[in-house]
């Protein structure tokens, strides 16, 4: 109560004077720092709020550290995967390019097992002879145009009539093929 | 007093004058080399600073393959390796060496030789199959290099070696295909930019720009395996048989000029080209070299006069045995007069004088026109490097002479290639329309396919093609009968021409050649021989001839033509 009297004579005195801008600035911020001062709350409340603030800051300092943990955990697992299978594509590039040198050299391996000049030579040793004597044996409705053409004019442009002649040559070699299979289908075991 | 303080007071302003002079000249100094290193120099710095910590690795491109029509390789690429030693490495020398010579195939002696050598470095083989590179990899010798090498191969040796050119150790082909086509097979190169690591390598995580390469382009000739070495070997076979030189062969589809084969002897073997002493023996003869044609010439002549109308087959001609043009007696080959013959008769007989007198009625200017007409003289643009497109004099050349007429009407003073002669009889053989000759079918570009297609133009018309094809089965059947094949009726014309040398023609040397096509109502190929310097006869005839009847035996074997009665029998039905 004391403290409060005070303070209404100190308001009444600051009234009574001469305003000055100065002053008076000066006098409010003086009084607002004392009316603070005068505010403070009992020493158990005082206790219970900063330990709430306390554990308020720990867990927010908590929660950003995790927040930041986890952030980094999941960029350096990125990171580290990212960077194992960046080396694993680079291993399996590497496989890839092996296993392509492998192959050519397979392919070129069997290009040589077959050249004509083995072959022939293969071809002799096995006891196989140039043709003496050739026959040809007529037979009735082949198609002797579309077979000779065969090699040497693939590359220019057919008579009109060769599509016809090698469409109905395919299909009498199907109906051949078919009646051959449904022959063999019939036959007794 | 007062002097003494002035010089008080001026000392170290001189000084702090002097230093800051100094600094300003050091600041001066320093800003200098900034500007230049930041702005100056600006590039090259930075590109100092990239190859620091930044790689870029050239993506070699794949080489393109080459096939034959069938799809049989003929070109292909596999990796070798060469294996190196750092003698000054290598702890245990002998051992090193009982190890690598099985592998290596060299002597264990030799190898130690080159191992114990006080040197940094030693080639221990070159071109190792990929199965020893890696065995010799896998032991991890200290001291042992073994590096891959790309490598172009051809798995079918020597076979159209001319017409394939090669590759050579950097990636550069060379001659035939291989030359011509370089640009196409060999692709470009990419790229790959990237942050590397401490043993240099790009790191996969790090900023990288990638330009792929584009890998070569493969190519689908036109050449047929098989019938390219039947050819071959008849090649082989005719110039040991008949003592030659050398000789040529091609054979032709006419009616489109695809090239099935092109043969010549001798030849080589492009996996080993560098072993070849001789570098002319690179050149392709088909294509790179010319030759007096001789008298097969006379079918141009003679196509010629049809067209023009001034002869038909049966045009009588008397022939004395010789005739002046320009000035030069032209004699016949066997230095006799026929009497009263037909111009079939002059191409069956192979007279000279008859020739020139059909030059002579055509004029300078028509016969000429038709030499151009068949693309003598000019290049027929085959894929093939080194082609070249023969010599031809016309009127207003400085060396053309009036008696040039009477000569080149009998394939005398003029040069062709072989590309050029089998070409232009294929105009006989499919109604007048001559053909360019190609090598490739088809390009493969990844994804794309480009297929060449057959050029075509009229040369004669299809009514003289067809008289003078008369005229060339009868040149068989009455003359050149050693060319015949029973069953079949073929035209052709034999050639016999003397090679030119200093002041004038080798007395004792002769080219002998034959073209011909068949079945002549129906070309399916055309075959021209040429062998070079025969000692058994000098003819073409006797030795030309032969040749091209066990090809063309052979040849309607494998393309399947029946004889020509059972054939037409067919087609009546």
């Amino acid at each position: 109560m004391r403290e409060r009297d005070e303070t209404n004579t100190h308001h009444a005195q600051l009234l009574d004077s001469p305003i000055n801008s100065n002053d008076l600035f000066l006098s409010v911020f003086k009084l607002d720092v004392e009316m603070a001062g005068s505010q403070e709350l009992p020493a158990h409340c005082q206790k219970t709020s900063k330990r709430r603030v306390e554990t308020r800051t720990v867990v927010i300092a908590g929660l950003m550290l995790a927040m930041f943990s986890l952030v980094g955990w999941l960029y350096l697992t990125q990171t580290s995967q990212l960077t194992v299978t960046g080396y694993r594509i680079q291993e399996l590039q590497q496989r890839k390019a092996l296993l392509q040198e492998e192959n050519a050299q397979l392919e070129a391996e069997i290009a040589e097992m077959e050249s004509a000049s083995r072959l022939m030579a293969r071809a002799r040793a096995m006891g196989f002879q140039p043709p003496q004597r050739v026959t040809y044996v007529p037979v009735p409705n082949y198609p002797v145009r579309a077979e000779a053409a065969s090699v040497a004019r693939d590359q220019r442009a057919a008579p009109a009539d060769y599509g016809t002649e090698a469409s109905s040559a395919l299909a009498r070699w199907w109906a051949g093929l078919v009646t051959q299979f449904d022959a063999w289908l019939q036959a007794p075991p | 007093m007062s002097v003494e303080v002035v010089e008080a007071d001026e000392k170290p302003r001189r000084r702090l004058f002097f230093l800051s002079a100094v600094v300003i000249g050091i600041v001066l100094v320093l800003v200098g080399q900034l500007f230049r290193w930041q702005i100056v120099e600006h590039e090259r710095f930075q590109a100092m600073a990239a190859a620091e910590h930044q790689r870029a690795r050239i993506l070699v491109p794949q080489r393109g393959t080459i096939v034959d029509r069938n799809g049989r390789p003929l070109a292909m690429n596999v990796i070798t390796y060469d294996v190196s030693a750092a003698p000054n490495l290598i702890s245990d020398p002998y051992l090193a060496a009982d190890r690598l010579w099985p592998l290596l195939g060299r002597p264990r002696d030799e190898l130690i030789n080159l191992l114990t050598q006080d040197v940094p470095y030693v080639l221990l083989a070159r071109g190792v199959p990929m199965v020893v590179g890696e065995t010799i990899m896998g032991w991890g010798f200290s001291g042992i290099t073994v590096e891959p090498s790309p490598h172009r191969f051809y798995p079918e040796g020597s076979l159209a070696a001319h017409a394939l050119g090669f590759v050579n150790a950097a990636g550069q082909g060379f001659y035939g295909v291989e030359g011509f086509y370089n640009d196409l097979l060999e692709g470009e190169e990419g790229v790959l930019h990237g942050e590397r690591d401490p043993w240099g390598e790009i790191i996969p995580i790090g900023e990288s720009q990638w330009q792929p390469p584009r890998e070569g382009r493969s190519l689908v000739l036109t050449l047929d395996r098989t019938i390219q070495f039947m050819v071959e070997q008849e090649l082989a076979a005719a110039v040991e048989r008949y003592q030659a030189q050398s000789g040529t062969i091609i054979v032709m589809d006419p009616n489109t000029g695809a090239i099935l084969a092109t043969a010549s002897y001798p030849t080589y073997n492009p996996n080993t080209f560098y072993e070849v002493e001789d570098e002319h023996l690179f050149t392709d003869p088909a294509s790179g070299d010319h030759y007096e044609p001789g008298s097969v010439f006379k079918i141009i002549t003679l196509a010629a006069g049809l067209d023009t109308g001034i002869i038909t087959p049966d045009t009588p001609f008397f022939d004395s045995g010789s005739i002046e043009v320009g000035g030069r007696v032209i004699q016949n080959w066997d230095r006799r007069g026929h009497g009263n013959v037909t111009m079939t008769d002059v191409l069956v007989l192979s007279l000279n004088t008859g020739a020139a007198h059909v030059s002579t009625s055509l004029g300078a200017e028509r016969f000429y026109a038709y030499v151009r007409r068949f693309g003598f003289g000019l290049k027929t643009e085959v894929e093939l490097a080194g082609e070249v497109p023969g010599t031809v004099r016309v009127p207003g050349d400085p060396n053309w002479h009036e008696s040039d007429l009477g000569t080149n009407a009998f394939g005398q003073g003029l040069a062709v290639t072989p590309l050029q002669m089998i070409a232009a009889v294929s105009a006989v053989a499919n109604h007048g329309l001559l053909p360019r000759p190609y090598m490739v079918a088809q390009i493969i570009d990844q994804e794309r396919v480009i297929a060449t297609r057959p050029y075509l133009r009229q040369a004669i018309s299809p009514q003289t093609a067809e008289e003078l094809t008369e005229m060339m089965v009868a040149v068989v059947e009455r003359g050149a009968r050693l060319a015949a094949v029973p069953g079949y009726r073929i035209a052709g014309k034999t050639g016999t021409s003397q090679m030119p040398i200093p002041g004038g023609y080798d007395p004792n040397s002769t080219i002998a050649s034959f073209v011909g096509f068949a079945p002549a109502d129906d070309p399916q190929f055309i075959v021209l021989v040429k062998i070079v310097k025969p000692t058994t006869s000098p003819w073409g005839a006797e030795v030309a001839a032969p040749v091209f009847k066990r090809i063309a035996e052979q040849l309607f074997l494998m393309m399947g033509v029946p004889p020509d009665n059972l054939r037409q029998q067919a087609m009546a039905e």
